[in-house]
C-alpha cells in the first residue's frame, strides 16, 4: 500500500480543513471527487493521484502574482467610468462598466461566450455560460458570497465553439492563470479563455451562513444586491425588489472565511481589466487596464460611446493604494503564519 | 426390526434426526448462522410427521412458543445461535421457576472466532444462570444420541434442557446411525390441576435446584462422559465438546498417548462429579480445553477447592493461565502449544524454511479480498446515496447500522458509512438516544439503516419509542424482500412460510402508517433522487421520517429472471487512471463487476460476475460505462 500524499489531500489538508478556501470553483468540475454545494467545496470521494489538476488550479496553493509585486500591479492606464445607458447602469453593481465591457466583446466576436456568475434556483450564485446579451445582464450585480464559478469553467469550454471570457474574483483570476501554466507545462492545448475581467474584492462570504444571517435578520424576499457604504458608515447593506436593509458589519464580520484574510490581492492583478467600486462617487467604477488586450477592448467601448469615461481622482487612487496596500501585508503576514 | 441404514448426516441434521427420534411435534426458532439447517431440515420433513414448525419473529417468542406446546403435553424444541439465547433469557429465567411439561429443549449453536456474528460469546452461561441441565455434543452421532437424551432428561425433571453446538460441530458431517422414529400423537392439553406460573417465587427456587441434582444423578450415569489414556496420566485435559476430537488429535501428534489422558464430560452443568472425582485423585495437572468462556474450566476449579481439603491442590492449565488465548476458536495447534509449553516439549509443525516459502507464495498468489456486496446488490446503491448526501449535508453525520448483509457498510463495499453495529435493532435503539440530543448543541445528523427481515425482528418497539418519545430520527429500510444474510428464510414481509404455505405479508409501510409516520418508498438503483431524497430528509429538524429503499436482493433478483442489460465500457470515452477519473468505478464504486484492465489502461466489464443490472451507467463521469438490452433467446 502506498503512502505517498494525493492532491486532493494536499489541497484538503493545506486549504479546506484549515477554512482557506477561496469558493473560486477551480478545483470541482473536473472529476467526480469534489463538488460545489450551497457555497462550499465538498470532498465527495478520495484520489489517490499523485499529481492533478484540483491542486495545480488552486490560488491558496498556488498564489498570483501579488505576493511578489508591491503596489497594485501591472497598470497601463486608469479611468473612473460608468455605463452610458441608465438601465445598464441601474442593473451594475456600482456603474454597469463589467456588463458593459462583456456584452461589447460579445458582439464584437472576440470572445463566444462568457464564464459569469448568477444565481441558481436554490437562490445560490453560480457560474454560468452566457452568450447572449440578455444572458449577461441577467448575471450583472455583485453576489458577494463563494459562488465557484470556476466549476462551470469546465463545461463552459466544452459547450462553446469560440474563445471565452470570465469576469472573476482576484481569487478565480489566479486560478485561470493557473489553469493556463499548467497546460502549457504539460504541452496540451491551452484553454481558450481570452479575455479576464478582474473584480476588486476584500472578502466574499459564505453562502450558507449568510442566508441563515439573512432568515435570522427576518429578510425572506430574494436577494437581489449586496453592497458595504465607504467607510466610516459600518454598514453591510442587503437590497431587495422591495426593500433595503441594513445590518452591523460587526455581525458580518466574523462569517469572512480566512482564505479571504489570506489573500493579499485587492485588484486581481493578473486580469486584463480590473473593476470596482469608485469610493465616494456612487454609480461609478474605477477601471485599472492592465493588459494590451485590455486596453483595445477599452478603447473600442470608448469609441462606440458605451461607457462616460472621466480620470480617476487622485484620492481614489491614493485611497486604493492604501486599503490594497494594507490586505496585501495582513496577508502576507497571516501566510507567514500559516505556513511555517 | 427395520434396519434404518446410516445416513451421511451434518450436525445440524442430526440434531433434527434425534428431535424427530425423540418424537417432537413442535419446533421453533429464529435464522441465525450456525443454527439454521435444524429447522430448516425440520421443515422439510414436516410433511412426512406430525409437526409443526415456524421460524419465529425472534428468539424469546420462538422459545415461547415451544414451551407452549410442552404445558399442552407436546414435545418441543426451540433453536438459535449465541445471541438468540440473550434474546430468551428473561423468559428462560422463568420458565425454570415454572417448569416445564413435555420434554422441552433449547439449542445454542454458538460461533467461536465470530465468523458470522458480531460477537464472540459463549451462551452457555444461561445454564448456570438459570440452572438448566447442560449438554455438548462433541460429533454428529453425539448430538443425535443426546437430543434424545434430552428430551427424556427434560421430561423426568419438569424443566428446560440446554443443548449447546458449536460451528464446527453443527457443519461438520459424519455417517450416523440411525435410531428408530418415535410415534406418539398425544392429543394436546393443558392440564388445569396444574399451573405454569413462578409463585411463589422461593419454594420453587428451591424445586428447580432440586431438579437440577436430578439431572446431575443423570449426568452421572449417562454414556457420555470419556476418559482415553494411560491408568495414571501425568496431565490430564479436561474438555468437551468438539475439543474432544482437538485434544485427541493433539496428543496423538505429539506422541503424548501414554502421558496425557483425555476425559470428555457430557453434561458440564451440573458436573458430573462422582464420575470425574477418580480421575481428579490420580493427577496432578490439568488442562481445559473447551471453546469461547472458561466455563468448564471454571466449574471444574470450583468444585476443586471444595474438594481440596479431602484431595489437596492442583495445578490447573487453560484460559486463565494464558496457555490457551481467551479468544478464537480452538484448533489441534492451540492444544498443542499449551501441551509443549506445559510439558516443555519441542515441536514444530512446519519446518520454518517451509513456513517462510508458504507465507511469502501466499503473499504473492493470493489477493487480498475484502467482503464486497454480491455484484447488483441494492445495498451497495443504498450507501452510495448515503454517502453523497451526507458530504453534501456536510455536518459529520454518520449511519448507525444494524444485522444483516448491509452490516458490510462498515467497510469499503458500503464506503465505510457504518459507525457502530451490536445487537439486532440496536440501530434505532440508538437512535432513540441521538434524537434527543439537539439541545445540548448536539449538531450530526444521524441515520439508522435497518433491514427488512431485521425491521420485524427487532426494530418496531424502537420504532415506538422513538414516535412516543417524540425524538428526532431518519430512517432508512433497506427492504431487499429477504432475509438474505442467514439464507432467505422467510420474514413477515413476504408471502409464504418455513412450510410452503401462502401466507399475507405484512408490508412495513402499513406498520409505518399506522405509527402516523409518512414513508417514501424509493429504488436505490435511482441513485441520484434517493440521494436527493435522503439529503431533504437530513434538513428536517424534528420527528421520524422513514424512508424505505426497495429493490429486490440480487440474488433473489437471480432467482426471478435476473436483470436484462449487457453492460460494457467504451474504451475511448474511458480516462482510466487519468486525472478527472482515477478508476472511479472499480476503486471507489468497487461492483465486482468492474475491472480494470491493466494492458489498456481502461475499466472493463467482467462478464462472468456482472448480472447486468445498469447501475454503474449513472456512476462513471465519463459516462463511458454503456448498457443494451438483451434480447430474449
Amino acid at each position: 500500500m502506498n503512502q505517498t500524499i494525493s492532491a486532493q489531500d494536499t489541497l484538503i489538508k493545506g486549504v479546506l480543513d484549515q477554512d482557506l478556501c477561496s469558493a473560486c470553483g477551480a478545483c470541482v468540475g473536473l472529476c467526480p471527487y469534489f463538488t460545489f454545494f450551497q457555497g462550499r467545496v465538498v470532498v465527495v470521494d478520495r484520489c489517490s493521484l499523485a499529481e492533478g489538476r484540483c491542486g495545480a488550479f488552486c490560488p491558496q496553493l498556488n498564489p498570483g502574482e501579488w505576493l511578489k509585486q508591491e503596489g497594485l500591479g501591472p497598470i497601463q492606464e486608469q479611468w473612473m467610468t460608468r455605463a452610458q445607458t441608465r438601465s445598464l447602469q441601474r442593473k451594475g453593481q456600482y456603474g454597469g462598466t463589467v456588463t458593459t465591457l462583456i456584452q461589447l466583446a460579445l458582439e464584437m466576436g472576440w470572445i463566444q461566450g462568457a464564464l459569469l456568475t448568477g444565481i441558481g434556483k436554490g437562490g445560490e450564485p453560480e457560474g454560468r455560460l452566457c452568450r447572449t446579451r440578455a444572458e449577461v445582464l441577467a448575471c450583472a450585480g455583485s453576489k458577494y458570497t463563494g459562488a465557484g464559478t470556476l466549476s462551470a469553467l469546465k463545461p463552459a469550454l466544452e459547450a462553446n465553439e469560440g474563445p471565452l471570457g470570465a469576469v472573476g474574483l482576484p481569487c478565480q483570476v489566479t486560478a485561470l492563470t493557473n489553469i493556463r501554466s499548467y497546460f502549457s507545462r504539460k504541452g496540451e492545448p491551452l484553454p481558450e479563455v481570452k479575455l479576464k475581467i478582474g473584480l476588486f474584492c476584500t472578502w466574499s462570504l459564505p453562502f450558507k451562513k449568510m442566508q441563515k444571517k439573512i432568515r435570522e435578520q427576518g429578510i425572506h424576499d430574494p436577494v437581489v444586491k449586496y453592497d458595504i457604504p465607504p467607510p466610516p458608515a459600518e454598514e453591510f447593506q442587503v437590497f431587495t425588489r422591495k426593500k433595503t436593509y441594513t445590518l452591523p458589519l460587526t455581525e458580518i464580520r466574523p462569517l469572512v472565511p480566512r482564505g479571504c484574510l489570506a489573500c493579499g490581492d485587492m485588484t486581481a492583478e493578473g486580469a486584463d481589466i480590473s473593476v470596482g467600486s469608485a469610493e465616494g462617487v456612487p454609480g461609478w467604477n474605477t477601471v485599472l487596464i492592465r493588459s494590451e488586450k485590455g486596453r483595445q477592448l477599452f478603447k473600442e467601448a470608448q469609441y462606440k460611446n458605451l461607457l462616460d469615461v472621466k480620470p480617476l481622482p487622485e484620492k481614489n487612487e491614493v485611497h486604493l493604494q492604501t486599503a490594497a496596500g494594507l490586505k496585501k501585508s495582513r496577508a502576507r503576514a497571516l501566510r507567514e503564519e500559516i505556513l511555517v | 426390526m427395520s434396519e434404518v441404514p446410516d445416513q451421511l448426516l451434518m450436525g445440524n441434521e442430526a440434531i433434527a434426526r434425534g428431535a424427530l427420534e425423540a418424537g417432537i411435534s413442535f419446533a421453533a426458532g429464529y435464522p441465525g448462522n450456525p443454527s439454521s439447517e435444524i429447522i430448516e431440515t425440520l421443515a422439510k420433513e414436516a410433511k412426512n410427521h406430525r409437526l409443526y414448525v415456524e421460524w419465529s419473529i425472534n428468539e424469546k417468542v420462538a422459545l415461547e412458543a415451544a414451551a407452549a406446546a410442552s404445558f399442552a403435553g407436546l414435545r418441543a424444541l426451540a433453536t438459535m445461535k449465541q445471541n438468540g439465547v440473550n434474546v430468551a433469557s428473561d423468559f428462560i429465567t422463568n420458565l425454570t421457576l415454572s417448569g416445564t411439561g413435555a420434554g422441552l429443549v433449547l439449542v445454542t449453536c454458538d460461533d467461536p472466532s465470530g465468523i458470522s456474528s458480531t460477537n464472540e460469546q459463549d451462551a452457555r452461561f444461561i445454564a448456570r444462570l438459570a440452572d438448566l441441565p447442560l449438554l455438548e455434543p462433541s460429533s454428529p452421532q453425539e448430538a443425535l444420541e443426546m437430543t434424545r437424551f434430552a428430551f427424556d432428561l427434560s421430561e423426568s425433571i419438569h424443566n428446560l434442557v440446554v443443548l449447546r453446538s458449536v460451528s464446527r460441530l453443527s457443519h461438520t458431517r459424519q455417517n450416523c446411525r440411525l435410531g428408530e422414529l418415535r410415534r406418539e400423537d398425544p392429543r394436546p392439553r393443558v392440564d388445569l390441576n396444574k399451573v405454569f406460573h413462578t409463585f411463589p417465587v422461593m419454594p420453587k427456587h428451591q424445586i428447580m435446584h432440586d431438579k437440577l441434582r436430578r439431572a446431575a444423578e443423570a449426568g452421572e450415569q449417562s454414556p457420555f462422559n470419556r476418559y482415553e489414556g494411560p491408568d495414571r496420566p501425568e496431565l490430564m485435559i479436561i474438555t468437551c465438546g468438539s475439543g474432544w476430537d482437538y485434544s485427541r488429535e493433539a496428543v496423538e501428534l505429539l506422541g503424548l498417548g501414554y502421558r496425557v489422558g483425555v476425559v470428555k464430560l457430557g453434561m458440564t452443568w451440573p458436573l458430573p462429579v462422582k464420575w470425574l472425582r477418580p480421575w481428579m485423585e490420580k493427577v496432578s495437572k490439568v488442562l481445559f480445553i473447551e471453546e469461547v468462556d472458561p466455563f468448564l474450566e471454571a466449574g471444574v476449579k470450583e468444585w476443586a477447592a471444595q474438594i481440596g481439603p479431602e484431595i489437596g491442590t492442583r495445578e490447573f492449565f487453560g484460559k486463565e493461565s494464558g496457555h490457551i488465548p481467551h479468544w478464537g476458536e480452538q484448533t489441534p495447534d492451540r492444544v498443542i502449544e499449551a501441551l509443549t509449553g506445559i510439558l516443555g516439549l519441542d515441536y514444530q509443525s512446519r519446518e520454518s524454511v517451509y513456513q517462510e516459502k508458504i507465507s511469502k507464495r501466499i503473499q504473492e498468489m493470493v489477493p487480498p479480498r475484502e467482503f464486497g456486496f454480491c455484484p447488483g446488490c441494492p445495498h451497495r446503491a443504498t450507501y452510495w446515496a448515503v454517502k453523497n448526501a451526507l458530504h453534501l449535508d456536510g455536518r459529520e453525520g454518520f449511519v448507525a447500522g444494524d444485522i444483516g448483509c448491509y452490516t458490510m457498510g462498515i467497510g469499503p463495499t458500503g464506503f465505510n458509512q457504518i459507525k457502530s453495529v451490536h445487537a439486532m435493532g440496536s440501530g434505532l435503539g440508538l437512535l432513540s438516544g441521538y434524537g434527543q440530543l439537539s439541545p445540548f448543541g448536539f449538531s450530526q445528523p444521524v441515520i439508522s439503516v435497518v433491514g427488512d427481515s431485521t425491521f420485524f425482528h427487532a426494530a418496531i418497539p424502537a420504532l415506538i419509542n422513538l414516535v412516543h418519545n417524540q425524538a428526532k430520527a431518519l430512517i432508512l429500510v433497506l427492504d431487499n424482500r429477504a432475509t438474505a444474510m442467514t439464507g432467505f428464510q422467510p420474514h413477515p414481509g413476504l408471502e409464504t412460510n418455513v412450510l410452503g404455505q401462502a401466507v399475507p405479508p405484512i408490508p412495513v409501510e402499513n406498520l409505518c402508517a399506522s405509527l402516523g409516520l409518512p414513508v417514501t418508498i424509493l429504488d436505490p438503483f435511482d441513485l441520484e433522487p434517493t440521494s436527493e431524497q435522503i439529503f431533504q430528509a437530513l434538513q428536517e429538524t424534528e420527528g421520524v421520517r422513514v424512508l424505505i429503499l426497495r429493490r429486490p436482493c440480487a440474488l433473489v433478483q437471480g432467482r426471478e429472471g435476473g436483470y436484462p442489460f449487457r453492460m460494457q465500457v467504451n474504451a475511448e470515452r474511458c480516462l482510466g487512471e487519468a486525472c478527472g477519473c482515477n478508476r472511479y468505478c472499480s476503486r471507489v464504486f468497487r461492483c465486482p463487476g468492474l475491472i480494470w484492465d491493466e494492458k489498456s489502461g481502461r475499466a472493463q466489464i467482467d462478464e462472468v460476475i456482472c448480472v447486468g443490472c445498469g447501475v454503474c451507467t449513472q456512476v462513471c463521469p465519463q459516462k463511458a460505462i454503456e448498457k443494451e438490452e438483451r434480447q430474449a433467446s
